[in-house]
């Protein structure tokens, strides 16, 4: 049924304060389980609740308001403390809140689909009337925790009970150990509607941007300046043209004016950028609500610590390391962190503690995903490769510990031997590293076997304009993205050395693959053979490589141009920009380089 | 009849009983008179400086910088299999509109824009000359003076083509 709303401004307004409210609320009751007992925290998540309900009622979203209105009683209740808050609460509230964002998501999508809502509130409405005395009654009429954050709930059915009573957070100690019941009542619980964490997803809006006032009038501020530097330069102009000015005067007024207006550009071009930046916490916050569901699910006790959630970075890198992150998290928590039983048996506490921090570091950055847990067994992931096939015994034993790590992110690696709902398949780590390839980032693992792993990604800040190494293949000019160029040296030729065709440089302590641009890009030798060459060391990822190239250009910002849809996947190639001179240069992908010459050293 | 060929508007559209009014801009190409749809023109410009693209058909030229937008630049001698020649003063790019996308073709020369009635054009012959694949020929019109190749650019550039594309 297609939305019947006059004002069309008014469903906006109702929408994006809606979807604000609940992006807030998951993460306001996840915080509320831990401290159950602030007042403050309580009215805020009542307030947005209310509000919701109260916006919906006015503009006639029926369902909306059902669900809302049941929501609010018992928040209600638990505001005025007539009811105990424990995980099982907790549970139902949440999934009526995904129900909540799922009703919202639909009014966005402009149909109003009927959906099944009674299932949630019939959970709802024992809370309702139960009496705060017998804390225990309701939580064996309360069907199980839904886990409506996570598609894993029917499977895990068995090892429940048990893991329930690990479970029982301090605000829950009011409830008796009762609460645990038989598997059988959960098993026939219906899957919770999946569609609760997409309509969660999909309510982050990417179609609009709220700016701070502040920047906006500094954008104003800045194409003031522009404008009157462009006066400037239509003066200078005429003056050179009337012939009252003459060639040495004109040529240091028009150097004063190329160097004011290169400034006002950047700082424009900082100011838009910084627009577009967005805090990384539009990310993490849906992280605390996995974690904790993930937790349950595989019955482990976890402390997630976020720091540095106000780093901002460009919204279409944000968007992007959602899943990544996501795969990261579920890998740490399912092979990384132990069971409590085990940690305790290993002499560690027996939450473990997963942290995720982000911090600016230069033009990128760095996001990191750190667990206390086991580390990575190299030895294991080892035989496990082996035995998928993945590598040969002779491969393993060349192996440094970095390669070792690095075989985790081999499409069908997985040390389980039985894919589970979390994990298993061999497909995550894959899906992170080709993600973050795809961002120019690179990824690197830290690890020690007892005592934790952390992985390090290092993301650029903006996909829109890059820094970038100009250099020349034989006449030719190329941009290779910086933020992938380690170093750069300028060789003699007769250095190189052939392993199995490959070219290589000795390279202190490394063995540096050699990827001539010249051949890669065919291009016509013009110049006469000169001995000396430079190389640009890139890494992308975990891998190194060295582009021999003839000269370097110098270093420059560019913008980003797509080659359209036509010219999509040329081999190497990642975009192009235009120079000063209004000249088209293709800049080099890094990825496509590092494998392409992966697949040469392939044959060592 | 192709669907790139869009009729002029309703007023002049009907013209007797000819059929529907169709501009066409004409260009030539190793002495064939070839034409495309007007309205899928966007413009024409003389030959800039062209970055080469590596790793991408022998066709490809290249590409360039169109006020800002980058975008490919197909050498149509190449593209039809034809002699290659010297660029001269009337080589010109003809700017086009291909599936929303804008992409350059370097012709020989261009000379003006026709008006013709849709009924004027005939369905290709069987067998056609100079090697141009059958199937990005939309018909030919064949007036008392001129033998006017018609061509569908839309199908040049198919999907088959681009998926091959993206395989290269």
């Amino acid at each position: 049924m297609p939305i019947d709303c006059e004002d069309q401004e008014l469903l906006e307004g109702f929408l994006a304060e809606t979807t604000e409210l609940l992006e807030k609320l998951d993460d306001d009751l996840i915080a509320l389980e831990k401290a159950s007992d602030d007042p403050e925290l309580m009215n805020r998540i009542f307030r947005s609740i209310h509000t919701v309900k109260g916006a919906s009622s006015f503009l006639g979203f029926d369902l909306l308001v059902r669900v809302t209105h049941k929501t609010e009683d018992v928040l209600n209740r638990l505001r005025k403390g007539e009811l105990q808050l424990t995980s099982e609460i907790m549970d139902v509230v949440l999934e009526a809140t995904d129900l909540v964002k799922t009703l919202v998501a639909d009014i966005k999508g402009g149909e109003i689909v009927d959906r099944e809502i009674n299932e949630t509130i019939n959970k709802l409405i024992p809370l309702l009337t139960e009496q705060p005395a017998a804390p225990a009654q309701p939580a064996a009429e309360i069907p199980p925790p839904t886990a409506a954050g996570s598609s894993t709930s029917a499977e895990t059915t068995a090892p429940q009970p048990e893991q329930k009573s690990a479970q029982e957070t301090p605000p829950a100690a009011a409830m008796p150990p009762a609460a645990p019941r038989p598997a059988p009542e959960a098993a026939k619980k219906p899957a919770p509607p999946k569609g609760g964490e997409k309509g969660g997803d999909d309510l982050s809006d990417n179609t609009t941007v709220r700016v701070d006032v502040k920047r906006l009038d500094d954008l104003m501020n800045q194409v003031g300046e522009l404008v009157l530097e462009r006066n400037r330069m239509i003066q200078l102009n005429q003056d050179l043209q009337g012939g009252t000015s003459d060639n040495i005067l004109f040529s240091e007024e028009f150097g004063k004016l190329a160097k004011r207006m290169s400034f006002v550009t950047s700082e424009l071009q900082m100011q838009v950028l910084k627009m577009r930046m967005i805090p990384v916490e539009k990310v993490f916050k849906k992280f605390p609500r996995i974690v904790r569901s993930l937790a349950r699910d595989l019955g482990k006790e976890v402390d997630l610590q976020i720091f540095g959630e106000e780093t901002e970075l460009d919204r279409s890198v944000v968007d992007e390391i959602g899943d990544p992150l996501i795969h990261l998290i579920r890998n740490a928590m399912d092979h990384g962190l132990e069971t409590p039983d085990d940690r305790i048996a290993a002499g560690k506490q027996r939450t473990g503690t997963l942290i995720l921090a982000a911090v600016h570091e230069g033009n990128s950055i760095i996001i990191s995903i750190k667990d206390d847990g086991r580390g990575i067994d190299t030895d294991r992931v080892g035989r496990k490769a082996i035995e998928k096939g993945l590598i040969t015994e002779e491969q393993l034993a060349a192996m440094s510990q970095r390669e070792m790590f690095d075989l985790i992110f081999l499409p069908g690696f997985s040390t389980k031997d039985q894919a589970s709902d979390l994990s298993g398949r061999g497909v995550g780590m894959d899906v992170v590293k080709t993600n973050i390839k795809k961002l120019n980032g690179l990824i690197e693992i830290k690890s020690e076997k007892g005592m934790g792993s952390e992985f390090i990604l290092r993301l650029p800040l903006t996909l829109a304009i890059i820094q970038s190494l100009l250099v020349e293949v034989e006449g030719e000019i190329y941009s290779i993205p910086l933020a992938s160029v380690l170093e750069t040296l300028r060789v003699d030729q007769r250095e190189f050395h052939v392993i199995g065709g490959q070219e290589v440089l000795k390279l202190r302590d490394m063995v540096l693959p050699l990827v001539r641009l010249e051949q890669i890009f065919n291009v016509k030798r013009c110049h006469e053979q000169d001995n000396f060459c430079y190389i640009v060391v890139i890494g992308s990822a975990d891998k190194r490589v060295g582009l021999v190239v003839t000269r370097l250009v110098g270093q420059q910002e560019v913008a980003i141009k797509s080659l359209g849809k036509y010219l999509a996947n040329v081999t190497g190639i990642a975009g192009s920009t235009i120079l000063g001179d209004g000249r088209v240069a293709l800049i080099v992908d890094p990825v496509g380089m590092v494998d392409g010459g992966e697949g040469a050293s392939g044959a060592r | 009849m192709s669907n790139a060929l869009v009729p002029m508007n309703a007023n002049e559209a009907r013209t007797g009983d000819h059929g529907e009014l169709i501009q066409l801009v004409s260009f030539s190409l190793d002495n064939e008179e070839y034409g495309v749809d007007v309205l899928k023109v966007r413009e024409i410009i003389r030959m800039p400086s062209i970055t080469r693209v590596p790793n991408t058909p022998h066709y490809v030229e290249g590409v360039i910088n169109l006020r800002g937008k980058v975008i490919p630049i197909i050498n149509m001698r190449r593209r039809f299999g034809l002699c290659e020649l010297e660029y001269d003063k009337q080589t010109r790019i003809m700017v086009m509109d291909v599936e929303g996308e804008l992409m350059g073709f370097i012709v020989d020369a261009v000379s003006e824009v026709i008006r013709i009635s849709s009924s004027e054009i005939q369905p290709s012959p069987a067998v056609v000359t100079s090697g141009i694949d059958q199937e990005c020929i939309a018909g030919v019109i064949n007036q008392a003076e001129r033998l006017l190749v018609l061509l569908d650019l839309q199908k040049m550039f198919s999907q088959d083509e681009r998926q091959l594309f993206g395989n290269l």
